[in-house]
């Protein structure tokens, strides 16, 4: 599956996609991570994810991005979805005035749930749909000024910003944190849950993994 | 690329509101849909074929003139010359066990239930049971509903299903006299359901809800199967779904309903279908051509039906925060404990909680993890066990699991997450899942009766 040199990373950060049901998010996490798209995907049950490094800034950065389902009926079991999260990408399709309307949800369940400090990124998928667009793209933008978001339109299908959108919101993540080092400490993340490898790593106190375990396979 | 996305673009489903219908036509090749019947029931139509000396290969040749892009299925498998009714075969089922009392019973039932490493003896057995299910099914006046429960439960074939499933879930009462009736009164209850709640003039924003979210899955349900990218088909999904979750409130729609209701549209469609096919099979290639208007709406009335007496069942897996899923996830941790401790420990290290990947396998009853066909056969077994899917299945998802147990143990958190999420299981026969079958129900005897499994009742 995923080859040796993939576990080279400077810093794994774990991003959740979030958003009403059907809005793309996990084409757009296909997309990213194995460059696929699919009209028929099934919808996501439970919790799943993927994981995808990209380098920024000379730093190899391992993204592991979870996705789940936009039910609410789900919520209740997905809080734990949120642990360790430094990113969160909130998810609407500009198709579907609705889905945009319930962002405001969506970014109080972030606050509920999530680190205050995690960094969020307003998502307006499905910008191929233009014949029946009904979120503007102004609208977009005022409301993640308003709320202090980054935003950008995308198109899973036509494969449009999806790089963009994933790439800008590690590399924000990765200057807050490389910031706060200096800083040492203060006001950082909390640390994630033990064991689940979705630690905000400090390549000082833990040494990335060695590709040198490849020898043993193949 | 563009146009084969544009295309693709064009088959979706695009969402109907009353009044205000947009419809895209999904033409579908009703060949498929009997080649995809054929497969599961090869075992016994190969055999048939032998027995009458033709060469299995014949069977697939298209005669001169037809279409040669519509290869011909053998629809219709010929029984006559295997006419078997062993009762004692019957009785050897695994149903009623006894208690296993020492190591040795226990190894006794598992193999009894395995399935006999010469494909000879299998076929031989899956013949002779059909034959006898068949017998059984055509009874003119009252069926035993144990005898068939130990048939079904080592699995039925495409003739023998939808009739035997509407049987196990109460649908169809075992009287011969009272069915058609039955069947009649039941029918016409779903179609005043679907002018109450369906066709309905003025949907609350709570039922515009539902019929929103079920609208955005039904695209996403089952797409490797070509069957449920046809509109009409769809469509009954879609109904169904919409008064069930409207006529139980408690729990209304939660996602993966819909996988758990596309068997039965399946199974008894399939029954339509071959009621309709003999003579000029080959002529239907359109569903207008395939069904009939009362042909859908008897599926889809059935299909309704066995969903509300399946969901019945685990009704707490679906009300609010899903109490009945938590308690099974809960008992499969400590039931793992039990009989793969060096597993349970493994995961444990990893830090990956079982609600992590088991909660879609208790939500969708396996439907994600197990080709489509499979887990139809799988469900034979459910159906015919007391608290097959509220139950047993908790059995079986501790087989699935230790049967990676050695490659899980080997893994590291990552690694465990990206494997549970996508099962090896794609090449899998029907061997492999009546193999789970039967280490599950080794542990469920076994356990059963216990304090351990008592509370999942
Ligand atoms: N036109 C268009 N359709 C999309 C796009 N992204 C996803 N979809 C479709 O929208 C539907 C829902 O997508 P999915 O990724 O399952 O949504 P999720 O519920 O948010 O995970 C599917 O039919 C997708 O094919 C996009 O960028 N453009
Ligand atoms: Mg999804």
């Amino acid at each position: 599956m995923a080859g040796r040199s993939d576990d080279e990373y400077d810093y794994l950060f774990k991003v959740v996609l979030i958003g009403d049901s059907g809005v793309g998010k996990s084409n757009l996490l296909s997309r990213f991570t194995r460059n696929e798209f699919s009209l028929e995907s099934k919808t996501t049950i439970g919790v799943e994810f993927a994981t995808r490094s990209i380098v920024t800034e000379g730093k190899t950065i391992k993204a592991q991005i979870w996705d789940t389902a936009g039910q609410e009926r789900y919520r209740a079991i997905t809080s734990a979805y949120y642990r360790g999260a430094v990113g969160a990408l909130i998810l609407y399709d500009i198709a579907k005035k609705m889905t945009f309307e319930n962002v405001e949800r969506w970014l109080k369940e972030l606050r509920d749930h999530a680190d205050r400090n995690i960094v969020i990124m307003l998502v307006g998928n499905k910008c191929d749909l233009k014949h029946i667009r009904a979120v503007s793209e102004e609208e977009g933008t005022s409301f993640s000024e308003r709320n202090k978001l980054s935003f950008i339109e995308t198109s899973a299908l036509e494969a449009t910003n999806v790089e963009d959108a994933f790439s800008r919101i590690l590399t924000e993540i990765y200057r807050l944190v490389s910031q706060q080092q200096l800083e040492k400490g203060g006001t950082g993340f909390q640390p994630p849950a033990e064991g689940e490898k979705i630690t905000l790593k400090n390549p000082a106190d833990e040494p990335k993994k060695k590709s040198s375990s490849s020898c043993c396979s193949t | 690329m563009e146009t084969s996305v544009e295309s693709e673009s064009r088959r979706r489903m695009v969402s109907k509101v009353p009044g205000h219908v947009r419809r895209i036509e999904v033409d579908v090749n009703w060949f498929e849909l009997a080649g995809i019947a054929d497969r599961s029931g090869k075992v016994a139509s190969y055999q048939c074929d032998a027995d009458a000396g033709i060469a299995s290969d014949s069977a697939k040749s298209a005669p001169e003139g037809l279409d040669d892009a519509a290869p011909i299925q053998p629809v219709q498998k010929p029984v006559t010359s295997l006419v078997v009714t062993d009762e004692e075969g019957a009785d050897q089922a695994p149903v009623q066990a006894q208690e296993p009392d020492d190591q040795e019973s226990q190894h006794e039932l598992g193999r009894r239930l395995e399935v006999g490493d010469s494909g000879a003896d299998h076929t031989e057995q899956a013949s002779e049971l059909k034959s006898t299910l068949a017998g059984l099914l055509g009874e003119e006046t009252t069926i035993e509903l144990d005898k068939l429960k130990r048939l079904a439960w080592k699995g039925l074939e495409d003739e023998t299903r939808p009739m035997t499933w509407k049987l196990l879930l109460n649908y169809l009462p075992v009287n011969a006299s009272r069915r058609e009736e039955t069947l009649y009164m039941k029918r016409t209850s779903y179609r005043h359901a679907v002018d109450q709640y369906w066709k309905a003039s003025d949907w609350s924003p709570d039922e515009e809800a539902v019929f929103r979210q079920i609208s955005v899955d039904i695209p996403r349900t089952c797409p490797d199967h070509k069957l449920f990218h046809v509109r009409q088909v769809q469509e009954i999904l879609q109904r169904i779904l919409f008064v069930w979750a409207l006529k139980h409130p408690a729990s209304g729609y939660v996602q993966g309903m819909n996988d758990l209701v596309s068997p039965f549209v399946y199974v008894f469609l399939l029954e339509q279908y071959e009621a309709k096919a003999e003579g000029g099979l080959l002529s239907r290639r359109s569903v207008e051509d395939a069904f009939s208007e009362e042909q859908l709406f008897y599926a889809e009335a059935d299909s309704y039906w066995c969903l509300t007496a399946l969901l019945e069942t685990i009704q707490d897996y679906f009300t609010f925060s899903q109490p009945g899923i938590q308690k099974r996830v809960a008992y499969l941790e400590d039931f793992v404990q039990r009989v793969d401790p060096a597993l349970r420990e493994h995961l444990q290290k990893e830090n990956l909680q079982f609600l992590q990947f088991s909660f879609r396998w208790l939500n969708c009853l396996l439907m994600r993890e197990l080709p489509f066909e499979l887990m139809v056969r799988v469900w034979d077994t459910y159906m015919s066990e007391p608290d097959g899917f509220a139950v047993f299945h908790v059995y079986v998802c501790a087989a699935l699991l230790a049967r990676f147990s050695d490659e899980l143990r080997e893994m590291d958190f990552q690694e465990l997450v990206m494997f549970l999420q996508n099962l090896p299981t794609k090449n899998w026969t029907r061997n492999d899942v009546e193999m789970l079958l039967s280490q599950a129900f080794m542990w469920r005897t076994i356990f059963d009766d216990k304090q351990f499994s008592k509370d999942l009742k």
